[in-house]
């Protein structure tokens, strides 16, 4: 829906309403939001289109890139309505990727491949804070921090118990009242649901993505879940990806979405 | 009761509350603190070892809080407080809170964590100790649930409506029960699970119709019952005397039947 409003002569365009993110409803006072995964069902979406509203808000974003590469984030953006690349090279948004820095470490036994992973962990959460700490400084927006994905640290070999001290220290950023940390997680083993529930009991809010119980279909792709600290009830919708978006809508609701 | 034993004096020394994801026990710790920090003659400790230090200071103003999460492992090399010299400086009447235990755990592994906790339960002038642990946090749940239930006085079992608690009382008495409980506007209110009245059951059985509660046809008529009754079915044995097992074959009209022995001309 785009609106065209005539005020003092100029012209203003309301910004695009984006369904799925009426429905997160993240506001400044969540500080802590945590994205499960779980299943077949990719949770990539949530944190594109949170990217599309922290750069709407005219905030600023300090990436950890865990999953995916830059391109996917480019073409996924590009789809959604912002320009990833740029964003990067405007500094709203700075990346830290140790996919790459891994890659260049193959065969040395530098950074990722030390055999002490607490330094690894260690490592990894200086390079973020000093990127924050610089965010914070150029300008007076808020400051996201968003890791994708954290569970892949114990793929690469990171004891559990390092990492759980490693998002007790992503916490300890909240101290500045303009940050705000959201982690993503996928569930498939026994050591990623104990990070998964780590993140549940510390999160303002806990969106949970999650295949339908029965099987496929073809005018729902899956099923969201959104509990936030504070209210009893989860609100729960189905949710189904098309090309150029995410449509969310109330259980069994499906069918008001299909010549859509 | 439950409140009852939490609330009596001389408190019991150490409250272990179980909770996991789909039952929470953070209410409960709070409930909790807040009937210590109101106190004047005694000072409440809380540890901090999960969360934000800033958010959960300023939400216990009455409570001295000790920071185990912002710098837990000296990373950011800030001066941090190490877990014993805070425990062997506490040295006038207290209550000591520790937030997670499953943090305390991953920090110093179960042999330091057993051992600071005896050391805590060992002082004197500590009147009581409360930890919340996150069991589904743990990656060996049965064997550090059975230590900590051992060295606790009061541990409790949270499921979503239902508390099973155990509490050891000091003159050597175990009571184990299974109660209700909710949390309302910061209280904690526990009942015992009232048995159903025979009575009522009954009379609301007798009640209930099945034929008034469906548009279909659920009951049997007399009619219906008796043709039920005389049905024979065909797979049981029938009273029939048998004879030896002679097979009776009725020829239809188109049948054939020869009397030789098809067999005849081989040369067995």
């Amino acid at each position: 829906m785009r609106f065209s409003v005539r005020l003092d002569g100029v012209l203003h365009r309301m910004a695009t309403i984006n369904p799925l993110l009426v429905s997160l409803d993240i506001k400044s006072s969540d500080r802590v939001v945590s994205i499960k995964e779980n299943g077949n069902v990719d949770s990539n979406f949530v944190i594109t289109h949170l990217i599309k509203q922290i750069l709407g808000d005219g905030n600023r974003m300090c990436f950890v890139i865990l999953h995916n590469t830059l391109g996917h984030y480019q073409n996924v953006g590009k789809r959604l309505g912002y320009d990833f690349l740029k964003q990067i090279e405007e500094g709203r948004i700075r990346t830290i990727e140790p996919l790459k820095d891994i890659v260049e470490d193959i065969g040395n036994e530098t950074n990722y491949f030390v055999d002490d992973k607490e330094q690894v962990v260690k490592g990894l959460f200086k390079s973020i804070k000093s990127t924050m700490e610089e965010l914070v400084e150029a300008g007076s927006s808020r400051v996201y921090l968003v890791i994708d994905d954290i569970s892949h640290l114990l793929d690469l070999g990171i004891d559990l118990k390092y990492i759980i001290s490693f998002i007790n220290y992503c916490l300890s950023l909240i101290n500045d009242e303009r940050i705000s940390v959201v982690i993503n997680t996928h569930v498939c083993s026994k050591s990623d649901e104990i990070i998964c529930n780590n993140l549940n009991y510390v999160s303002d809010v806990v969106i949970e993505v999650m295949p339908l119980k029965t099987g496929v279909s073809r005018e729902v792709t899956g099923l969201l879940n959104i509990e936030k600290s504070g209210k009893e009830q989860v609100t729960q919708f189905h949710f189904k990806a098309y090309d150029k978006g995410i449509k969310t809508f109330h259980l069994g609701e499906s069918v008001y979405n299909l010549y859509k | 009761m439950l409140t009852t034993y939490l609330n009596t004096l001389p408190y019991t020394k150490f409250v272990l509350i179980e909770d996991s994801v789909t039952a929470k026990g953070g209410e409960i710790l709070e409930y909790l603190l807040k009937n210590h920090e109101n106190k004047q003659d005694y000072r409440t400790h809380l540890f901090v070892f999960e969360r934000n230090f800033n958010q959960i200071k300023n939400k216990h103003p009455g409570s001295e809080c000790h920071d185990f999460t912002s710098d837990l492992r000296n990373w950011m090399s800030l001066t941090t407080s190490d877990m014993e010299t805070v425990i062997s400086n506490l040295e006038e009447n207290c209550v000591v809170v520790i937030d997670s235990l499953v943090h305390v755990l991953y920090r110093y592994g179960l042999l330091g964590a057993y051992q600071t906790f005896t050391d805590i339960k060992n002082k004197k002038n500590v009147q009581q100790i409360i930890t919340v642990l996150h069991t589904d946090l743990l990656e060996d749940r049965d064997k550090v649930i059975q230590y900590f239930q051992h060295l606790s006085t009061l541990h409790m079992e949270l499921q979503p409506k239902r508390v099973l608690y155990t509490y050891k009382k000091s003159q050597r008495k175990i009571i184990k029960q299974l109660e209700e409980y909710y949390c309302d506007s910061g209280k904690f209110i526990t009942q015992p699970i009232k048995k159903p009245d025979k009575d009522v059951i009954r009379e609301t059985v007798e009640q209930i119709n099945p034929e008034n509660m469906s548009t279909f046809k659920i009951g049997l008529s007399e009619k219906d019952k008796e043709s039920r009754s005389n049905l024979v079915l065909p797979y049981l044995p029938k009273e029939t005397n048998s004879s030896d097992g002679k097979i009776h074959y009725a020829f239809d009209d188109i049948d054939d039947w020869d009397e030789e022995d098809p067999d005849d001309d081989l040369d067995i």
